[in-house]
Formats: C-alpha cells, sequence, structure tokens
C-alpha cells in the first residue's frame, strides 16, 4: 500500500512524518516527496474551490512556496495536512477578492484546450470521454453554485475525505458549524443532481 | 431516534463520523425505517455521482520545476538554521528584543545628540580663550620690549609681569645680622 493509498484512508503514513522533519532542516529531496504525496489533492481542491485549472496550478505551486518557507513554523507534523490545505485556501480566498465568481468559468479553460492540465478520464475511449468531459462540466458547475462556505467543506468532506475535525481546522470553524454546513451542502447538491441519477 | 433526528445527522452518518452510541442508534433507526433508508441511499448516490464525475487534474511536472527553482534560490527554510536555530525567537521575545534595542538606540541618539552639544559649547569656549589669549601675549609683548627698552623704569617692569605667579612681594632685605653695628 502506497503513500497515497494511506493519505486516502485518512492515515498519516509513517515517512511522512520523516520527511517533514528532513524538508524542515531543507532537504529539498524530503519536500519533493511531500509534494508528490500532497501535490494533487492541493491542486484538485483549488481547482475545485476557483474552477480554472491555470489559476489552480499558479495557486498550487504558491501554496507549496509557502509550505517550504513556513515549514519550520509547523509543530505538530500530524496536522501537516490541514496545514497545507489551510494555506491552500487562504491563497483561493486572496485571489478571489480579486476576481468576481461571474469572471470565473468552468468553459473557458475548455475553450482553450489546454493540453497541461491532463485529465484522467482521456485515456477512455472519445465517446466516453466526451460524456465524461460534459458530466464533470455539470459536476463543476453544481459545486461552483454551491455558496463559498458550503463549497469548500463539501469539497474537503466528499471528495478530499478529510475528517470533520480536519475540515474545523482548516476552515477555522466550530466541529458543529461544519458538520451542518456539510449537511446542507449535501441536500443542495443532491437536488441539483437528481435528475442525473434517474438516468 | 425519529425520522427529523436521522436526517440531520445522516450525512455525519454517511461520512463515518458518528460514533459509539449515536451510530447504533442510526441503525436501529434505518433499519426499520424505508423512508430515511431511500434518503440515505440518494444522499450517498449524489455524493458518489459527484466523486465519480469529478474533474481530476494530474499536476503538471512545471508546476514542481518552477517551484524547485523558486525554493533554490531560497537561502533555507524559515527556522532551519542548524546550530544558530536558538536564536530563533518567539514574537513576545521578539518584540522585547525590538522595543529594548529601540530604547538603546534611542539613548544613544541622545547621548550622541548632547556630546555634540557639548563638543560644540568646548569649541566656542576654547577659541574665545585662545582668542584672548593670543590678544594678552600681544600686549604682554609689547609691555616686556618697552620694558627692556627702558630698564631704569619700575613701573613698566611691573607693568610688563602684572600677573606673574611666581612673582611674590619680596620681602624686606632682611637685616644683616653679622654687620656690626656702626659705631
Amino acid at each position: 500500500m502506497t503513500e497515497k493509498d494511506l493519505l486516502q484512508q485518512g492515515i498519516v503514513p509513517g515517512p511522512l512524518i520523516h520527511w517533514i522533519e528532513q524538508a524542515k532542516r531543507g532537504d529539498i529531496g524530503a519536500f519533493q516527496r511531500i509534494y508528490d504525496l500532497f501535490a494533487r489533492k492541493v491542486l484538485n481542491f483549488v481547482y475545485r474551490m476557483i474552477g480554472s485549472t491555470e489559476e489552480a496550478e499558479d495557486l498550487t505551486q504558491e501554496t507549496f512556496v509557502t509550505v517550504y518557507q513556513k515549514l519550520a513554523s509547523l509543530k505538530d507534523n500530524d496536522k501537516f495536512e490541514p496545514w497545507l490545505f489551510r494555506i491552500a485556501r487562504n491563497y483561493v480566498y486572496q485571489r478571489y477578492r480579486r476576481r468576481t465568481p461571474s469572471m470565473v468559468s468552468v468553459d473557458e479553460e475548455n475553450e482553450e484546450g489546454r493540453s497541461a492540465a491532463e485529465l484522467v478520464d482521456e485515456r477512455k475511449g472519445p465517446q466516453d470521454a466526451f460524456q465524461a468531459e460534459e458530466l464533470g462540466r455539470v459536476v463543476q458547475g453544481v459545486i461552483d453554485d454551491l455558496p463559498d462556505k458550503y463549497r469548500e467543506v463539501f469539497v474537503l468532506s466528499a471528495i478530499d475525505h478529510l475528517s470533520y475535525q480536519e475540515i474545523a481546522e482548516i476552515v477555522g470553524r466550530s466541529l458543529p458549524s461544519v458538520k451542518t454546513d456539510i449537511h446542507r451542502a449535501r441536500l443542495q447538491v443532491r437536488k441539483r443532481v437528481k435528475d442525473y441519477l434517474k438516468d | 431516534m425519529d425520522c427529523r433526528q436521522c436526517s440531520e445527522e445522516l450525512t455525519a452518518f454517511i461520512d463515518g463520523e458518528l460514533v459509539g452510541g449515536s451510530a447504533e442508534q442510526m441503525k436501529l433507526h434505518l433499519d426499520k425505517c424505508p423512508p430515511c433508508r431511500a434518503e440515505m441511499r440518494e444522499l450517498q448516490n449524489s455524493a458518489a455521482f459527484v466523486e465519480m464525475n469529478s474533474r481530476e487534474l494530474e499536476p503538471i511536472p512545471e508546476i514542481w520545476n518552477n517551484l524547485r527553482s523558486r525554493i533554490a534560490e531560497m537561502p533555507t527554510p524559515e527556522g532551519s538554521h542548524g546550530f544558530f536555530r536558538f536564536l530563533v525567537m518567539n514574537r513576545w521575545t521578539a518584540a522585547a528584543a525590538t522595543l529594548a534595542a529601540t530604547a538603546v538606540l534611542a539613548l544613544g541618539l541622545w547621548g550622541y545628540l548632547q556630546g555634540q552639544k557639548s563638543s560644540a559649547e568646548f569649541e566656542a569656549y576654547m577659541n574665545d580663550y585662545i582668542q584672548t589669549r593670543m590678544t594678552d601675549e600681544a600686549i604682554h609683548s609689547t609691555k616686556i620690549a618697552e620694558a627692556e627698552r627702558n630698564p631704569w623704569r619700575a613701573d613698566l617692569a611691573e607693568s610688563a609681569f602684572p600677573r606673574n605667579p611666581f612673582a611674590q612681594d619680596r620681602p624686606a632685605a632682611i637685616e644683616n645680622l653679622f654687620q656690626t653695628e656702626e659705631r
């Protein structure tokens, strides 16, 4: 079982603590291992929050630069993941302040046909890939339409599978408040995708 | 547990966030309540639909490459200064150190300005003193020259050395004790 599998199950892999300690001393090799483990999660979290591939890549890079700079200030290595997501979230909200939600379009990057952003489903046949693309667009639209405070807790719980406690630490709210928002977000999502589930 | 309570806790139950007694109560209620079971299935399916169809981006190599270049230019991560790590202060220590440094700097500046003022005063005093001494010296030289030209004039000699600290009133000549009385 790889470190990524362990993370997916909410388990902090043992080597991660070692890599964090090494990276705190400026070991770039250890830092790269941490990056390999979390880059995809951060990239997709940011992407789901803002809906733009280019900005998600940019903010992912900024997030990891900050992680490298500030890693020594992380006292509890077990809290690395919530700490990492909190940094990414801060960048998302900083960027949001400069950009109105209407300017963020999922379609805009599809029209650009960016080859750099490789979609996992592109390995399927053309028709499946087209359908996956359509459904992906629908899902991102559903996520985009959620209010900010619902969107982030929904993404972190339903897609990134973080615990409610970790999510509360990331968004800086109480556990009951997070629990309520996750439930309300799920109800909204269910209402929006209900028609697709009948098919 | 009733249906309203079940509905409120359903998402947390699906996410595995209910433990112990709460989870058991939920299971018991769901076993005997088809509408709540249906609601749970809908919530599970909708979450699964979103997760399955959510576009998943792969990090492109350029992100790491750019990141690598940027961090290579950085000195070292904050707080990882090896032997000198003990010098890293917490924010209160840093604030106190800043305050102390400011106070020392202010004190030094005040002392410097005071010193500047004293120097200026001292310099003015010395200039004045030198000027006075030069004038006195010129007058004195004139008087000495005149006294030397007229050695017979006691008033000029007295005037030439008016403030001679070594000049003491000469006591009156002591009478020669060995001189015999004139007869």
